[in-house]
């Protein structure tokens, strides 16, 4: 699951948002600048696009996710 | 007028999910009809999204040196006969040609000695596969290029809520809405192929990503089938794995609770390299003898071969390896406890081998289009392939020879009131609730995996329960109305399995009924297929058709 975004490094390009799956990822306006903002970040499917995309390497994605029911 | 009531998008083809199935549609309805407009439409960014960009992208291609119709005989003999022979036939036929379109648009697949590197897949015997460097992420990017190049249009982050039908039933285009915004969206197209894949009860990882097309066309009163049959593979809840073919090449095994193989007792021939379906299968039957837990043992793997493991030519897989054990610290070399998973149905849309659908004006391609019951690794991509291009075709010769669709106004005004009424005022976590009330009922493997029909029957009971529910939720903003129309979409995939699993009384590939253990082919080669009926489920069965590979001699 996405963990952490560092905006002291992210450059506002906007890649992250529209590569998302899950819809996790906005570009919002904060502060006169367009931040990245995480939204239902339990629905994240940890695919690790917007890492893979980021340009600037500022975006942390955790490799396990929440369990499922199991089958027994 | 249409226009005032959402954005108006006209069309000639419209091609619904950007997957493996849409985009070859995409392209394939545009070389057919140059001069008419295209458009493929997805929820997300294409290019980016569906299974398809997750995938290793390993598919099926029969080149002209091999043999065709041992090929079909393979795949079908493979799915049990559960499959539409003609349409796999002409799904293969199509494959080296599309193999050079995707070398012709960079794609690049390892050669040795000037011949493509293709290497077997399990289950099936003479078959084989490739797969483009970079996997399904570049697979999918340079498809994107293409179509940019040859002119389609793409109306991305918009989510299909409904099908258009003129009077006369005809599907027409769709309603969407913008996935941020929640505007209202109209697209009126002479043909339209839904593209959206099957559905997925949330699985883990990326098999948490869902398509809703089948129940549009079921809506819509379109004819589905293969409800019974799911997508079963051994998985582990700690981490995702795609590699067991591999790492059993390479010594891993799977064990039991007593440290004991089991596979050769329930595969002599292929053991632990038997499909993942009879892999799933024998691990059921091993819960069944009190042996669990089970384990698969990576432990067996030598020190020197492990390297690769911890490394993917698929982006997101390489990235997971990892940080798998920095980050969580699992390693993933010792014994850990397996299970099987169930990770999606094979439920799609029934269609005829040029890919229409019951109803006129609609098409399906990819994995929402019924063409089989198991797709092996290699076959899922194969298959969308070939129906993405066969779909494209038949939608561009209807959009030629029908034009002139028809959206009707009334229809249009009551799905946005419809639509608009059920993300506000709602519950921030309704969808999640509903979602693990499903879950807890689905994913028992004495539900989905091992059936019975006492159990059916009482998950019915409660599915009502759940369904109920999410006819009365309602979201608190467009995320989590696009969350609940799926998660609907589940419970009423749910219904169907369910049903068509009772209905099927017999065992076959990954349908396993406890109290009708053995395959019957005197009475089961037979589609199950399902209308909607008065807001039922209407089931009934018919022959499967067999013009190329005879039925098996008793
Ligand atoms: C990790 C992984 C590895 C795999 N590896 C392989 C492999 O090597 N070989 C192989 O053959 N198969 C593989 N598979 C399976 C294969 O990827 C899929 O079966 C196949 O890609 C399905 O393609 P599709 O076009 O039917 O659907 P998808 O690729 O899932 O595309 C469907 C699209 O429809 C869109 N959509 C759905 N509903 C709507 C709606 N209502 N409105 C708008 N858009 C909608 C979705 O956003 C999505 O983009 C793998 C799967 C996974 C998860
Ligand atoms: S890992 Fe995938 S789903 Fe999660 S935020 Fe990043 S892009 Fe979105
Ligand atoms: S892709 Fe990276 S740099 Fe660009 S907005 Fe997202 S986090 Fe910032």
């Amino acid at each position: 699951m996405i963990v952490d975004i560092d905006l002291e490094k992210c450059t506002s390009c906007g890649d992250c948002d529209p590569v998302c799956p899950a819809d996790i990822i906005h570009m919002e306006e904060q502060g006169g600048r367009l931040v990245p903002v995480l939204k239902h970040v339990e629905h994240c499917v940890t695919c690790f696009n917007c890492e893979i995309f980021c340009p600037v390497q500022c975006i942390d994605v955790h490799p396990i996710v929440r369990r499922r029911p199991l089958p027994w | 007028m249409l226009d005032t009531i959402g954005r108006l998008i006209e069309t000639d083809v419209l091609v619904v999910g950007a997957g493996a199935g849409g985009l070859w549609a995409a392209l394939s309805a545009k070389r057919h009809l140059p001069d008419g407009r295209v458009t493929l439409l997805d929820a997300h960014m294409v290019g980016r999204t569906g299974h398809t960009a997750f995938s290793n992208a390993w598919m099926v291609v029969v080149t002209p040196e091999d043999d065709l119709d041992a090929c079909v005989r393979d795949i079908v003999e493979g799915n049990e006969w559960i499959a539409e022979q003609e349409l796999i036939h002409d799904v293969l036929s199509v494959s080296h040609f599309q193999l050079l379109e995707m070398e012709k648009m960079g794609l690049v697949f390892p050669k040795e000695d000037g011949q493509f590197i293709r290497r077997p897949t399990r289950g099936l015997k003479i078959t084989k596969v490739l797969k483009p460097d970079g996997g399904g992420l570049e697979y999918c990017w340079r498809l994107r290029k293409a179509l940019e190049a040859e002119g389609v249009d793409l109306l991305e982050r918009v989510f299909v809520t409904d099908l258009a039908r003129d009077d006369g039933g005809r599907v027409t285009g769709a309603f969407g809405v913008d996935g941020r915004t929640g505007a209202f969206v109209i697209v009126r197209a002479g043909a339209t192929v839904l593209a959206t894949n099957s559905v997925t009860f949330r699985a883990g990882f990326v098999r948490d990503l869902t398509g809703t097309g089948t129940h549009l066309a079921y809506d819509a009163g379109a004819v589905l089938t293969n409800a019974e049959f799911g997508y079963l593979r051994p998985g582990t809840p700690k981490f995702y794995f795609e590699g067991i073919t591999f790492a059993i090449q390479d010594g891993a095994r799977f064990v039991n609770a007593q440290g004991e193989p089991f596979m050769e007792h329930y595969e002599p021939d292929w053991a632990d390299r038997a499909d993942v379906q009879a892999l799933s299968k024998a691990m059921v039957q091993e819960k069944k003898e009190g042996r669990t837990p089970l384990y698969l043992d990576m432990s067996l793997i030598p020190e020197e071969e492990r390297g690769q493991y911890l490394q993917s030519s698929v982006a997101w897989m390489d990235y997971f390896f990892r940080k798998l054990g920095d980050r969580a610290r699992i390693d993933m070399f010792g014994r850990t406890e397996y299970y099987p998973l169930f990770q999606m149905t094979k439920l799609g849309i029934k269609t005829d081998a040029a890919c229409r659908s019951s109803v006129p004006g609609l098409l399906a391609a990819g994995l929402a289009q019924a063409s089989c019951a198991s797709h092996f690794a290699g076959f899922h991509i194969g298959a969308c392939n070939g129906t993405g291009w066969i779909a494209g075709k038949s939608a561009a010769d209807d959009a030629r020879r029908f034009g002139g669709p028809r959206v009707s106004e009334g229809q249009a005004r009551s799905v946005k009131a419809e639509v608009s009424a059920e993300w506000s005022g709602g519950d921030e976590k309704s969808d999640d609730d509903l979602l693990r009330a499903l879950q807890s009922l689905i994913f028992p493997y004495e539900v989905s995996i091992l059936k019975h029909e006492t159990r059916m029957r009482r998950a019915l009971e409660e599915l009502d329960a759940i369904a109920e529910r999410g006819a009365r939720s309602r979201a608190a903003h467009v995320h989590g109305f696009v969350r609940l129309r799926e998660t609907r979409c589940m419970v009423e995939t749910a219904r169907l399995m369910l049903e068509a699993s009772l209905l099927r009384r017999e065992s076959r590939m990954s349908h396993l009924r406890e109290d009708y253990p053995d395959r019957d082919d005197k009475t089961w080669l037979k589609w199950i297929l399902i209308e909607k009926e008065a807001d039922r489920p209407h089931l009934w069965t018919e022959p499967i058709e067999t013009p190329l590979v005879p039925p098996p001699s008793p």
